[in-house]
């Protein structure tokens, strides 16, 4: 579990999404057993307590489900996991968006760059 | 928790603490940062009743230091108090003679933690070393707080990688830990609360993570913002 | 207590390999001292009576015996003693600064033990107490050990019979060490306890004030000497008994110590810095 945090955003988030990458790109299946709050801190040099905030983060999206004295787990419910998906692919195209809208590209001309770039880049 | 309060203390005509005030929680890591100065371990000092203050007030869980104090708080120093004639385990044995809250298991599992073994002598030991063992002694009383000066200064850098996982491991579960650096990089995302001590004040007191969430900020941004104004 | 007692234990430990350094010195020194003595003087004794045989056949030489007391007044026999009353005396300072200068500061770890730190104090006292006793009664012993060597040496004819008791007695530096009655001794090691605790204050200002602090201790010593001084010449001068003096100035260095302490264990736990 190597993750370079980036020092402006809150740990917990980068956290939550470093799951959420997982989930996306099936690293993580549903009803996976995850590490504890403390083997994760251990295993991302974090601090325990940012370990058990994101993970009470997690819970409240329900993406992982935690029954007491078992370890934690994947949520089962897979359209909640499909939309993990989504939502990060709509975050970064959004995100995208909005840093190009600001050179004024045409949605044509974009579609073209990014067909180039997609199938270049790989 | 250990409330300080417009603390103050003077050596000679020369103020080293100026109204320090701030505090730190059970359960949580605090940072005291300052990049120039004396002030830090004066504080940790200061709260072990190792140097005298002359204004102010230090409260550890609502009372003030007496003997029975350090069965609930510890204190590793950047530099090495055990006797070089002893070997660890002759140093161990001196600790569990006088402290209740000794805890013989946490101590065996971090000498293996750190490699080190218990039949060498401390004299023999070097600075890396000598650093493991004063973590190895605090840590393994079972103390609410401990406290902690520079414990990355002038070691190598595996021996700062493995202190540095002492921080996540359970180790240092549920205690309130006090640690003092001017290099913020190691522990950055290991600590809960910042307090910036400059010249011997404080300047600023944060939650690192409240800080990131609200204001996007770093804690080198704060600290750069601090100090160019 | 068990508490005092385990750190009385490791400040004796301290000073352990020092303390049997001492005393295989007063025993190998003033055995060697006793035994060349002896030996010097069995041939003096052989030579002289050669002698007087040759020049006067027939007639006893005249009266001619060893006493034991000659044998100690050599350098052999005070040399370790003065070693002796050096270290201990030295050691009253090195207690206490050892752990702050020694390579590693062990002085944080004795004052954050949880227990009164006035423990430190009297483990601190009693050790340099211990020690000194340690070393009178070695030194008893191993002048019954010299008389015994000195008796199997010269032969019974050759030799008076003094005792050990005498042989303290007659000498005005043993005497000295080791008083000849059960009241002055206990009388002079009590004194000679309360200076380590005036000698344990004064450390304590220093190490408390620092460069201040050592004025500090020199005019509090100068405060303790001047005020012995100045109540033994108003007694004098008031006309009693040189034993009622006694008692006043017993009494009043009893009261110094007492409020020694109490400034010691004020500076230990409010004003100590390391």
């Amino acid at each position: 579990m190597e993750i370079n945090f980036n020092n402006r955003d809150p740990v917990y988030l980068q956290v939550i999404r470093f799951f959420k990458e997982q989930i996306a790109t099936g690293k993580l299946v549903a009803g996976q057993e995850i590490p504890s709050r403390r083997e994760l801190a251990t295993l991302m040099k974090i601090n325990p307590n940012t370990a058990q905030k994101a993970y009470k983060e997690m819970e409240e999206l329900n993406l992982i489900t935690t029954e007491k004295n078992f370890p934690s787990k994947i949520t089962t419910d897979s359209n909640l996991l499909n939309s993990v998906r989504d939502e990060l692919i709509g975050e970064a195209v959004s995100e995208f968006v909005n840093s190009v809208k600001t050179i004024g590209v045409s949605l044509d001309e974009l579609i073209e760059a990014v067909k180039h770039e997609y199938e270049t880049n790989k | 928790m250990i409330q300080l309060q417009n603390v103050c203390k003077k050596y000679g005509r020369k103020q080293v603490l100026k109204d320090v005030t701030f505090t730190a929680n059970k359960g949580e890591i605090t940072c005291l940062i300052g990049i120039n100065g004396v002030g830090k371990s004066t504080t940790l000092k200061a709260i072990m009743g190792l140097t005298p203050i002359n204004k102010g007030s230090i409260l550890i869980n609502g009372e003030k230091l007496k003997a029975e104090t350090f069965n609930k708080l510890t204190f590793i120093p950047d530099a090495p108090i055990t006797l070089p004639y002893m070997t660890i385990r002759e140093t161990m044995d001196f600790m569990s003679d006088y402290y209740e809250t000794w805890n013989e298991d946490r101590a065996l599992e971090l000498l293996k933690f750190f490699k080190l073994n218990e039949d060498d002598k401390i004299s023999t030991l070097s600075k890396g070393n000598n650093a493991k063992i004063n973590l190895l002694l605090g840590l393994s009383l079972d103390v609410d707080f401990v406290l902690m000066d520079e414990p990355f200064s002038g070691i190598d850098m595996f021996s700062r990688e493995q202190i540095a996982n002492v921080f996540t491991s359970h180790l240092i579960e549920d205690r309130g830990v006090i640690i003092t650096t001017h290099e913020i990089n190691d522990i950055e995302h290991l600590i809960d609360k910042a307090v910036l001590i400059e010249n011997g004040t404080v300047i600023k007191e944060f939650y690192t993570e409240e800080v990131r969430n609200n204001e996007g900020k770093s804690v080198i941004d704060v600290l750069r913002e601090v100090y160019n104004s | 207590m068990i508490q005092f007692i385990r750190l009385l234990n490791f400040e004796l430990s301290r000073f352990s390999k020092i303390f049997l350094g001492l005393i295989s010195l007063v025993f190998v020194s003033q055995a060697g001292g006793m035994i060349s003595y002896c030996y010097k003087h069995l041939n003096n004794l052989k030579t002289t009576s050669d002698s007087v045989k040759s020049t006067a056949p027939g007639m006893t030489p005249t009266e001619y015996k060893l006493d034991i007391i000659y044998g100690i007044s050599n350098f052999f026999f005070y040399a370790p003693i003065a070693v002796g009353v050096t270290v201990i005396t030295l050691y009253i300072f090195f207690i206490w600064y050892r752990d702050w200068f020694s390579k590693n500061t062990f002085i944080y770890r004795l004052l954050m033990l949880p227990m009164k730190r006035s423990y430190l104090f009297f483990a601190k006292a009693l050790t340099i107490l211990l020690y000194t006793l340690g070393l009178v009664a070695f030194q008893i012993i191993n002048l019954h050990f010299l008389k015994f060597i000195f008796d199997s040496l010269i032969p019974e004819a050759e030799r008076r019979t003094t005792g050990v008791i005498d042989l303290i007695n007659t000498n005005v530096y043993l005497r000295m060490i080791i008083p000849s009655t059960l009241d002055a001794f206990v009388i002079y090691y009590f004194i000679g306890f309360c200076i380590v605790i005036a000698l344990f204050t004064a450390i304590l200002i220093e190490r408390s004030y620092r460069l201040k602090g050592f004025f500090g201790a020199i005019v509090y010593c100068v405060i303790l000497i001047a005020s012995v001084i100045v109540t033994i010449i108003f007694s004098d001068g008031a006309m009693l008994f040189p034993s009622d003096i006694m008692v006043i100035v017993i009494i009043l260095i009893s009261l110094l110590a007492t409020a020694s302490f109490f400034l010691s264990n004020y500076l230990l736990n409010k004003k100590i810095t390391v």
